[in-house]
């Protein structure tokens, strides 16, 4: 069987065959003879081609977080539209919250011409200050924040437009 | 003894207080913010009173409402833990007129030693030595000409600052500016006081610590010495202890240095003297720290004190139990702070909800932690989760068997920074011992999560995705069903009973 998972706005397809519960995946045309067993609420044993891992796996809504070897992977279960393409960003860099926070500086107003790299917007969250920067060259067009603003989880502060985009 | 004190703190170091203060037969009191009711503190303490909203200045912060929760509960004595209040001069003094006895130093030597300057000037009567910079506080205007002086690269620092807040570190001339208005607005949000002073930058320095230890009647020791030169925002993530950069020579020098500066304030209780040294054992004084570090437990670990439990004694007034020479080192501690953090991602702080939690277990590991299943890593608190730290008979083995206990430790739900804790005790530079505070700079590939694993999580994902485990609700798949479980479970246990 086809499945395909999204990973960072990527989609993965992969094959899935299963005869006789003997389950093999297919990445990338490699083969892997492999076993899930659970073990624990949130914790499975994987088998894969005679190794043994230990991962902790959870699924909300359409993602599937698993820990494993002190990282966290998250994967989203493709929606019909995501299998379709991807959608076209390109001379657009919408800059929104990293993570809940506070807006301390505004370095730039709508209308100033700034360069790939150029910081934009300094924010605080968790103690600690930093600087959001612009991925392309163009101007501002939209502010959406004032200083001192709360920000939610990927609230958007700003937009930055490329020039030269038709 | 104390009878009740008060911990006014939240997370792993109030756990560790209120641990301490049981084993002394001591009742405890929690105080907690909105954020923070579930919290494993508040549950392990005798009585628990909220003292607001979650941000700092709204509770944790605000020094009247604890005192005033202290009195109503009838408390002897307020334990500050690190950060927070801990080295508030005002508020230790506002405890003792309040006859409560604020467990640390007293607020005279809080004033002296934890501002910066006044700091440098005592240090240098004290012939400890310095790095060059500024003798105090520099004007907006006069800042750039005093850098060249200087020279680059250098540091901006605030005043009143700790932890890296208001830390700048400038490479040459044209960044200077910008740096020195982020450093000075951090430094505003973060301590209300937006002074900094500027020093030179020593290259590759590595950052060494001497704990001491005073009791009232003027007796210092110090517990040897901690290495913190692994750190990123200049914040450490992990310690040892011994260094395995110092010297016998060397750290002698410097516990009999920190022990003179501590006695010149007539120290009391729990402190630090931190010292920046270059790789041939050049040392100079950075800061005191007037209070107990994150970092305590390695040295714990090697010399078998219990430093929180010898701050509560001495400031109820016994004598340190031990002299100088009674003090023995032995083995090797090594401690990594667990962060909710993305190292992959300048160590942005990553909150959200820890579903899952498995703590390593086995010889010589320790977890100071104030996890649980169900715990909310919010963006009020400083993102540390927890605190690992081993001990064994020397280096390399204190590597291997962190390597060992990283490896059992599960937190599920947020990325932390395990993983590359994982592949730095691995790493053959970190093996070797030559570390310095730009060590993750250098080793950047640390902080990239391997192909192979990725893949491993892939091929995971994959069957949950294919076999339904776990992607619907447990209670709607029928293979596991809680239900199901329980009563294989039992039916297990019944089999065995007959």
């Amino acid at each position: 069987m086809k499945y395909s998972l999204k990973i960072n706005k990527k989609i993965i397809p992969f094959e899935l065959t299963d005869k006789d519960n003997n389950l093999e995946v297919i990445i990338d045309e490699k083969k892997y003879s492999v076993e899930l067993v659970r073990i624990d609420s949130n914790l499975y044993s994987l088998i894969c081609d005679g190794s043994t891992y230990t991962i902790a796996i959870q699924k909300q809504g359409k993602e599937i977080s698993l820990f494993f070897k002190g990282d966290l992977f998250t994967y989203e279960i493709p929606s019909q539209r995501d299998k379709g393409g991807s959608e076209n960003t390109s001379g657009i860099d919408k800059i929104s919250a990293p993570m809940p926070g506070r807006v301390v500086k505004l370095l730039k107003s709508v209308g100033d011409i700034v360069t790939e790299g150029d910081g934009v917007v300094v924010v605080e969250a968790m103690k600690m200050e930093s600087e959001l920067k612009t991925t392309i060259d163009g101007k501002i067009t939209e502010i959406s924040v004032k200083e001192g603003d709360t920000l939610d989880l990927g609230a958007h502060i700003l937009t930055v437009e490329s020039q030269d985009k038709k | 003894m104390y009878k009740k004190i008060l911990i006014a703190n939240r997370g792993e170091i109030a756990v560790r207080v209120i641990r301490a203060a049981k084993e002394l037969g001591i009742k405890t009191v929690a105080v907690y913010s909105d954020a923070d009711k579930n919290s494993l503190h508040v549950n392990l303490a005798d009585q628990a009173f909220n003292i607001g909203k979650p941000l700092p200045n709204e509770s944790y912060l605000v020094g009247k409402r604890i005192i005033s929760v202290a009195k109503k509960a009838k408390c002897d004595g307020i334990h500050p833990g690190y950060g927070f209040l801990s080295e508030n001069a005002e508020f230790a003094e506002e405890c003792i007129k309040n006859k409560i006895d604020f467990i640390g130093p007293s607020a005279d030597a809080i004033r002296l030693m934890g501002d910066k300057i006044t700091s440098r000037e005592i240090a240098k009567t004290a012939k400890v030595p310095l790095v060059p910079g500024t003798e105090g506080e520099v004007d907006d205007d006069e800042a750039l000409g005093i850098a060249k002086k200087i020279g680059f690269p250098l540091m901006i620092k605030a005043s009143a600052g700790g932890g890296g807040k208001g830390m700048r570190l400038v490479h040459e001339e044209s960044e200077f500016e910008n740096s020195l208005k982020m450093a000075k607005s951090e430094a505003k949000n973060a301590f209300n006081n937006d002074a900094v002073f500027i020093e030179r930058f020593i290259q590759e320095p590595r950052h060494i610590e001497i704990q001491v230890l005073g009791d009232k009647e003027g007796n210092v020791v110090h517990l040897f010495e901690r290495e913190c030169s692994i750190q990123r925002r200049h914040q450490k993530v992990v310690e040892e202890a011994p260094s395995p950069g110092v010297s016998e020579k060397t750290r002698k020098k410097m516990g009999e240095i920190a022990v003179k500066l501590a006695k010149k304030v007539s120290y009391t209780g729990a402190g630090t003297v931190e010292f920046i040294m270059d790789q041939k054992e050049n040392f100079y004084f950075l800061e005191m720290n007037t209070r107990v570090q994150v970092e305590h437990p390695i040295t714990e670990m090697i010399t078998g004190i219990d430093i929180v439990k010898e701050m509560i004694k001495v400031s109820f007034g016994h004598k340190l139990s031990f002299k100088q020479k009674d003090i023995q080192r032995k083995g090797h501690a090594i401690e990594c702070r667990v962060c909710a953090e993305d190292p992959d991602n300048n160590f942005l702080p990553t909150p959200g909800t820890i579903f899952y939690v498995k703590s390593p277990q086995g010889p010589g590991v320790r977890d100071d932690s104030s996890l649980f299943n169900g715990y909310e890593v919010t963006t009020f608190y400083d993102p540390m989760l927890s605190k690992l730290i081993v001990w064994a008979e020397d280096r390399d083995s204190a590597i291997k068997r962190m390597s060992r206990a990283l490896s059992e430790y599960i937190v599920l739900g947020v990325r932390t920074n395990l993983g590359f804790l994982v592949r730095l005790m691995d790493d053959k530079d970190f093996i070797s011992g030559k570390l310095d505070t730009g060590f993750i700079e250098k080793h950047k590939k640390l902080l990239k999560i391997p192909k192979e694993n990725s893949n491993i999580a892939l091929i995971a994902s994959a069957i949950m995705l294919h076999s339904g485990i776990g992607v619907e609700n447990l209670e709607r798949d029928p293979r596991f069903t809680p239900w199901k479980y329980i009563a294989r479970r039992s039916s297990v246990s019944r089999n065995s009973m007959f």
